[in-house]
């Protein structure tokens, strides 16, 4: 299915619910939840936006009704750092687009923790970028999703790939910024992701983030985005030619939570870490989400309605990491949560399916994460596929999801053929007519 | 875990259940970095062999769960997994395995 043209009009963004307040804490705190604490914390600072991504998890756009208040962000990293976060990443929306970002990125500083930005890049001005290193801003990440009529097509903002270009030039004459950047993978980029990385390094990055688009906010109405499951055949070799590329030349690349599992290519995807396959999903564990009205998730990605725990208004960060139900999920998952392929999978243990948000917004469970390399292997050993249907819509909320169905086939012929000679050789995509069933 | 040095699955076993190896009797693997086209993935018969190296191991680093990769550097912003939080989330499993307690994710996830 193709993805339709570049709308004419911005969609149009919703403005978010405020918060569902004073949900209930477990009055018991287990040892463990003692004994876990944040690495990482990624702060939506607002939901304001000056793009409109066709693939925006959260439908950013307009701010949040309910957004924190200066005195009560500057709290909340105190919160931060009191509860052992070594590092924040700032994001939006677009975090420059709170008046008071720079405050909060000083505070973030001044209380020890190392301060990170994602962004799109479309505003970020020369005055900006310096503002945000005095203020301690260590280093950002660069959203790019394509080359430019790709790029300009998701972010829906024709310009937006110059202004990345733009920001990318200014960056090399600013000293003290480190330079990143960010890729989604989907159905309209995959074929110029290695393209793309080789411009990236061109510009300057350091380094380079990928995960695949996963089905919440807007690339759930945005079906002919998002990969078949079967695509992972194809993508994973893709992923270790371009960090093979990259390697060379001194840049790394780190496959995202949804980039797995256990395949033949793991540990070369993830072959200069000490442990070169991933473990299971660590929301709620290592890191946490905060959501720009005070919102706490285990993960930032997370959907809002089935995985916010609290509100600091209501509770204190501390109370909400020990004692919310909904943060501690990972901590408490057993086999017995899993279901589908994964729950007989022989890393069933391992990995207890993967990255829980892209299951959990796909399929409205967790446990059975069809985006899997080791998974769409095997299958392809038996001949077979699974590709994705949608049941239903989502409902035009930031972070929320529709349910898609997993359809298992047997493949035809001349596919599996392709399937393995790409993974024989590391080389290749599948042919648009063989993506069919 | 360890990577089979036949088929580079990650295995449990001596013997691999993948492609049948014996782990044990094989060389590791070599720390050669891949190259573009270096890599050899045979899937005939159901059994898989998969011919490569690994890069250059490095310390443990743990990418941001969104957004920015860490990055090594001078004055690094990148972090070092804590082992013990691996090890509280085992003790915890462990415990609520020897409970027979069910997992909340049932109540804390999607309907």
């Amino acid at each position: 299915m193709a993805l339709g043209a570049r709308p004419r009009s911005l969609p149009i963004a919703p403005l978010a619910p405020p918060s569902r307040r004073r949900l209930p804490l477990l009055a018991e705190v287990r040892e463990v939840d003692r004994r876990v604490r944040p690495i990482y914390a990624v702060w939506e600072l607002t939901l304001a936006c000056d793009l409109a991504c066709r693939h925006c998890g959260s439908r950013a756009g307009r701010a949040r009704p309910d957004e924190l208040s200066s005195e009560e962000a500057l709290d909340l990293v105190d919160q931060l750092a009191d509860l052992g976060v070594r590092e924040v990443s700032i994001i939006g929306g677009e975090a420059y687009l709170r008046p008071d970002w720079l405050k909060i990125v000083e505070r973030i500083r001044a209380r020890g923790m190392i301060c990170q930005m994602a962004t799109g890049a479309r505003n970020l001005t020369r005055d900006r970028l310096l503002a945000a290193r005095d203020a301690g801003l260590q280093s950002l990440s660069i959203s790019v999703d394509g080359l430019r009529e790709t790029h300009d097509t998701l972010r829906a903002v024709s310009g937006s790939f110059a202004a990345v270009e733009r920001t990318l030039i200014e960056l090399q004459t600013i000293e003290g910024l480190r330079v990143t950047a960010n890729t989604q993978i989907n159905r309209l980029n995959l074929r110029e992701i290695e393209s793309l990385y080789a411009w990236l390094i061109e510009q300057g990055i350091a380094a380079w983030q990928v995960q695949l688009t996963a089905a919440m906010g807007r690339a759930a109405d945005e079906e002919g985005l998002l990969l078949e499951p079967f695509q992972v055949l194809e993508t994973h070799p893709m992923l270790v030619r371009a960090k093979a590329y990259g390697d060379a030349l001194g840049v790394r690349m780190f496959p995202g939570n949804n980039i797995g599992y256990y395949g033949p290519f793991e540990h070369l995807l993830r072959g200069d870490r000490k442990v070169n396959h991933r473990g299971p999903c660590r929301a709620g564990q290592q890191s946490l989400g905060v959501e720009a009205n005070g919102d706490i998730k285990g993960c930032p990605s997370l959907s809002s309605e089935e995985f916010v725990g609290g509100n600091i208004r209501d509770d204190s960060l501390l109370d909400i990491w020990e004692r919310s139900q909904a943060l501690r999920f990972t901590r408490d998952l057993s086999n017995a949560d899993l279901s589908g392929y994964c729950a007989e999978c022989y890393y069933a243990e391992d990995c207890y399916g993967g990255c829980h948000w892209t299951s959990s917004v796909l399929l409205g469970r967790l446990g059975d994460n069809p985006y899997c390399h080791h998974r769409a292997y095997e299958l392809l050993r038996q001949g077979e596929r699974e590709r994705i249907v949608r049941e239903r819509g989502a409902q035009g909320l930031p972070f929320d999801h529709g349910i898609f169905r997993i359809v298992r086939e047997k493949a035809r012929e001349a596919w599996i053929r392709r399937a393995c000679e790409i993974t024989e050789s590391g080389e290749g995509f599948l042919e648009e007519e063989a993506s069919t069933p | 875990m360890i990577a089979c040095p036949a088929c580079h699955r990650h295995i449990r076993e001596p013997q691999c259940p993948f492609c049948g190896a014996d782990a044990a009797s094989l060389s590791t693997v070599t720390s050669t970095a891949p190259a573009k086209g270096s890599r050899h993935t045979l899937l005939a018969l159901g059994v898989v062999a998969l011919v490569s190296g690994c890069g250059e191991s490095r310390d443990e680093r743990a990418a941001p769960a969104y957004g920015v990769p860490c990055i090594d550097g001078d004055g690094g912003v990148c972090l070092p997994i804590d082992a013990s939080v691996d090890a509280a989330i085992d003790a915890a499993a462990d415990a609520a395995s020897d409970a027979g307690n069910g997992s909340d994710a049932g109540d804390a996830g999607p309907g």
